[in-house]
């Protein structure tokens, strides 16, 4: 009876956002206050009938009601409350309904927090994004209804919760990403709204920026959040594989990334205004191809939910629907916006310019070889893999100049400014910084490992920058105290934003360089050294949870003769589930991960160990972190000069 | 600035768009691997047989005409369902020859006096060093080679005798 | 999405286990671990080239996973021919080239170069000749604009519409 309550509530939010993307729209057209106004309350409607819908779902995963068949494939009497809960967002089903209820969830808070906005581009905006929930809820309702039934042979128990979900990234990382990926959308409503009502001016901007803004931290977060999750959780170290379904997301990451900083163009000095619309209509486009690519199985990546055909083309469906309208309104009003902003080659907004070239540049590079490897057997010529080397062989030095570029663009101001004033103290700073970068380098590894020095000279560019830019506002002047309280927020968040990605390419560069790993066998008492740790095997007990039993490994570490920690890395039977997974033992500092997993049983009551040192992990960790908080910083900027208009 | 230039960005969805439709809906399995030994002759060695009838050579077995090389093990299921389809075949005249992969030799040999021999001869893998060299990487594999003694067309996993009638029966008999 | 990517992860890992348990692969050759701790290797190089080099490998078994990171019988088999041919002098080129003659390109991350697979190389590089072509661009015809001062009327045009908003 829950079950198809809550599929009810799920049609009744359908034709709220059926309303929704209606009404606003032949309200604008026709001059209908009365129907403009009707926008707020479809879109309250919406949010209220999916939380129900959402609700009544986590009713039924935690009654334990397994004639639903989406409860039975995804959960289990044993599993934990919690876990009951993140499981709804385990598999499809559940997943697409936190989709939507999170799209709502959007669309209300643009729906509240808008009363500054002109009342008709407030409508439209709903209305978009009711149509995009519309389409999204058709798309549940008729094939992808978590609530639908098994009858007559209902399991006496679920299948449980895939092992690998079980674990507090999962209850976290979708959620999330979701809010990410989703967040897009009403930057997207924003310029589709200006194209409909040819309105585009700074406010519009300023009202897109902190939604695009939000929508980035929570994708930063989620991304960040999945690549730690992978890292611990599936026992190896690793932390990005460039596997299809983490492209999907890193893609409008990249482009999202771009429309953040031309948003500030727009806002700032009005200008690129169509590129504008042009990226945010992508940034979504590329969520949308993100999910096609995810919950199609189009590519090679396997994945459990890949297997429904039909699926992958009624979203396939969707998403060209949504980019053949869009784009095709985009090729028809856009060129009303054009227009011919002039700035000094050595402007931030150059700067800018090349920001965004790369960016997008990085973002269609990475998308293009997720897809490509498709081309060889649709023509007939074998199976091509694209993997790591080749991303990396790319995706690196487009990297690197992103940031060599960054050290300039943050120093630059506006509309007109020489390059010289920076140019000098930057150019001398460069060898200097090579060599110091040289000379760390060798410090810590004994080596010279190119790669690794560029990554510090990288760091101590953009250091260099962020000091020479507070010392040209004074923050080192005698007054320094007054010109850092002066700043505003935003400022700092540009700031901490380029500090944060330097400091994850750090991470990402030591650990892929330095990393040591040694396979050994090893039982009570044996020891093994590896950089410069000493690994001593003390005994192996048994323990016991709910839904698994563990073989545990009990494993103390040693610098010389100071005892660091004690490992605990486990074997674990999810004896429901059928399923052993590998729990690593792991030891983080910010310098580096000591991480041991335990492999296979051999003779004699041995086990089979990985054993690795990971130099600078929690860097990666410490930068996305940093990266969300300029983020936020950011958006607390546009609040509280809410009231006036131009700076 | 062109106002064509507008519309570049709807053009390049359409045709992405249609593109990902075409690979939908051709059905094109793009998961099947190609084999890289397609046009070439097998690998060469010498390779003992279950029968104890001396070794042979994969490379030189089309002397004595076209054949299937199936790569069996009795440890695997898929092996199991498909052998009354190479029964049958055998039956009907097609040359089968079976490659014992990584298997126990007492086992392999209860199981062709169980099930039946549609074999014309069994080579003997046991390491799983010659079906390594032939990239086979999950049983059953069939390796269809001409008299020239090269290989045609390599089909991955069981098939049955409804696949064979539909497609591979074709490709037999264009090597006979 | 990371949690289809563990789904896939989780496909491989199951798959491997389903295959060793009902055994399509040889429960003979499934007595070593996945971790190569026998391996014995003459230097540290030796082993950075079997790790970079099982890394650089996939395994044609389970869709997205190298062979240094599966428990697939087939990515066993392939570490364990890497580290023979590794032992018998081979380079890297050499094992990736046996690979690649048994198991198609399919088998590696790195395609190797030719007429195949030249677009790889090519399609990125055009790109980025593309973006900075037109960043050039840009960039001049901005810096070429001329910035007319206003004049009269527009300036009483400019406060009067600051005035209004």
């Amino acid at each position: 009876m829950v079950a198809e309550l809550g599929l009810l509530a799920l049609i009744f939010a359908l034709i709220f956002s059926l309303l929704l993307a209606l009404l606003p729209i032949v309200g604008w057209y026709g001059r209908y206050s009365n129907l403009l106004a009707m926008a707020k309350p479809m879109a309250q409607g919406q949010f209220v009938f999916l939380l129900i819908s959402f609700l009544l779902l986590v009713w039924v995963f935690l009654t334990d009601d397994f004639s639903v068949a989406y409860v039975a494939q995804q959960s289990n009497t044993r599993l934990p409350y919690y876990y009951k809960i993140s499981g709804i967002w385990g598999g499809h089903e559940g997943s697409m309904l936190l989709w939507l209820l999170i799209l709502a969830g959007w669309t209300l808070a643009v729906a509240q927090f808008s009363k500054a906005l002109p009342k008709d581009l407030v409508a439209v905006v709903l209305a978009v994004m009711g149509m995009v929930t519309a389409a999204f809820t058709l798309f549940t309702v008729f094939t992808s209804s978590p609530f639908e039934r098994i009858f007559p042979d209902i399991p006496a128990d679920g299948r449980d919760l895939n092992p690998l979900l079980q674990d507090i990234g999962l209850i976290l990382h979708p959620p999330m990403l979701y809010m990410g990926y989703v967040g897009f959308a009403v930057a997207f409503a924003f310029a589709i709204a200006a194209l409909i009502t040819g309105r585009m001016d700074n406010l519009w901007a300023r009202w897109a920026r902190p939604w695009t803004d939000m929508a980035w931290v929570f994708l930063t977060l989620g991304i960040g959040l999945g690549s730690w999750w992978a890292y611990y959780e599936l026992g190896w170290g690793g932390w990005w594989f460039w596997d299809p379904v983490e492209n999907a997301s890193l893609i409008p990451w990249l482009v999202g990334t771009a429309l953040m900083h031309s948003l500030a163009v727009t806002e700032k000095r009005s200008g690129f205004k169509v590129w504008t619309l042009l990226l945010a209509i992508f940034t979504f486009a590329f969520v949308l191809l993100g999910t096609f690519l995810v919950r199609s199985g189009i590519l090679t990546s396997v994945h459990a939910f890949a297997n429904d055909p039909t699926r992958g083309q009624l979203i396939l469906a969707i998403l060209l629907t949504t980019l053949v309208a869009s784009l095709g309104l985009f090729a028809w009003r856009a060129p009303q916006f054009r227009e011919q902003l002039s700035f000094h080659p050595g402007s931030r907004e150059s700067f800018l310019l090349i920001n965004n070239v790369i960016l997008v540049t990085l973002g269609v590079i990475v998308a293009l070889l997720t897809l490509l490897p498709l081309l060889w057997p649709v023509l007939g010529m074998g199976q091509v893999s694209i993997g790591a080397p080749v991303f990396n062989m790319v995706f690196n030095p487009l990297m690197a100049l992103l940031i060599f570029f960054m050290g300039f663009g943050q120093l630059l101001q506006w509309k007109k400014d020489s390059l010289k004033t920076v140019l000098w103290p930057m150019l001398i700073w460069l060898p200097i910084s090579i060599l110091l970068a040289f000379a760390l380098t060798y410090l810590y590894g004994r080596t010279l490992n190119l790669l690794v020095v560029l990554s510090l000279v990288l760091a101590l560019w953009i250091l260099f920058s962020s000091l020479l830019s507070m010392q040209k506002r004074g923050v080192f002047a005698a007054d320094g105290w007054q010109a850092l309280r002066r700043q505003p927020p935003s400022y700092y968040g540009m700031l901490l934003g380029h500090l944060g990605v330097v400091l994850v390419v750090i991470g990402a560069t030591f650990v892929t360089q330095y990393e040591v790993k040694r396979d050994v066998r090893m039982g009570p008492g044996t020891e093994h050294e590896l950089a410069g740790y000493r690994f001593v095997l003390q005994d192996f007990e048994v323990v016991e949870a709910s839904n698994w039993v563990a073989d545990q490994a009990n494993m103390q570490v040693f610098r010389g003769q100071r005892f660091v920690t004690e490992l605990q890395p486990q074997k674990r039977d999810y004896f429901i589930a059928g399923q052993v997974m590998t729990e690593a033992g792991i030891q983080s500092r910010l310098h580096r991960d000591l991480y041991v997993s335990m492999g296979e049983p051999l003779t004699d009551g041995d086990w089979s160990f990985r054993l690795q040192v990971k130099p600078m992990v929690p860097f990666m960790w410490l930068g996305t972190l940093i990266l969300c908080l300029a983020g936020i910083l950011a958006v607390l900027d546009r609040r509280y000069r809410r009231g006036d208009d131009y700076e | 600035m062109n106002r064509a230039l507008f519309a570049i960005p709807l053009l390049l969805a359409i045709a992405m768009g249609s593109f990902f439709f075409y690979v939908m809906r051709s059905g094109i399995d793009i998961e099947a691997l190609k084999s890289p030994l397609l046009g070439k002759p097998l690998p060469s060695n010498q390779l003992a047989t279950i029968e104890f009838s001396g070794t042979r050579d994969p490379s030189s077995l089309h002397e004595q005409g076209p054949f299937l090389l199936n790569v069996w093990g009795t440890w695997c299921p898929a092996c199991f369902d498909e052998h009354p389809v190479l029964n049958r075949l055998a039956q009907e005249g097609v040359r089968i020859i079976g490659l014992n992969y990584q298997d126990d030799l007492a086992a392999a040999q209860r199981w062709l006096i169980e099930l039946h021999n549609p074999y014309e001869v069994n080579l003997i893998d046991a390491d799983g060093q010659y079906g390594f060299d032939l990239g086979v990487y999950g049983a059953p594999e069939t390796f269809f080679v001409n008299a020239d003694g090269l290989l045609v067309h390599r089909q991955v996993g069981e098939f049955t005798m409804e696949m064979w009638r539909n497609e591979l029966q074709s490709i037999w008999e264009s090597m006979l | 999405m990371k949690q289809f990517m563990i789904l896939v992860w989780l496909s491989c890992v199951a798959m491997a286990w389903a295959v060793e348990q009902t055994g399509s692969q040889s429960p003979l050759a499934s007595q070593t671990s996945i971790f190569e701790f026998h391996f014995e290797f003459a230097n540290d190089e030796e082993r950075l080239r079997y790790q970079q080099l099982t890394r650089q490998l996939r395994c044609p078994k389970c869709q997205n996973n190298n062979v240094s990171d599966s428990d697939a019988p087939i990515a066993r088999d392939i570490r364990q021919r890497v580290y023979q041919l590794l032992n018998q002098g081979f380079s890297d080129e050499q094992i990736v080239e046996h690979m690649i003659a048994r198991y198609g390109d399919f088998v590696t991350y790195r395609p190797p170069f030719g007429w195949r697979t030249a677009i790889i190389w090519l399609l990125p590089m055009a790109l980025v000749l593309l973006a900075a072509w037109s960043a050039w661009r840009v960039i001049k015809s901005r810096a070429k604009q001329q910035v007319k001062p206003l004049n009269q009327a527009e300036k009483a045009k400019l406060s009067a519409w600051l005035e209004a908003n």
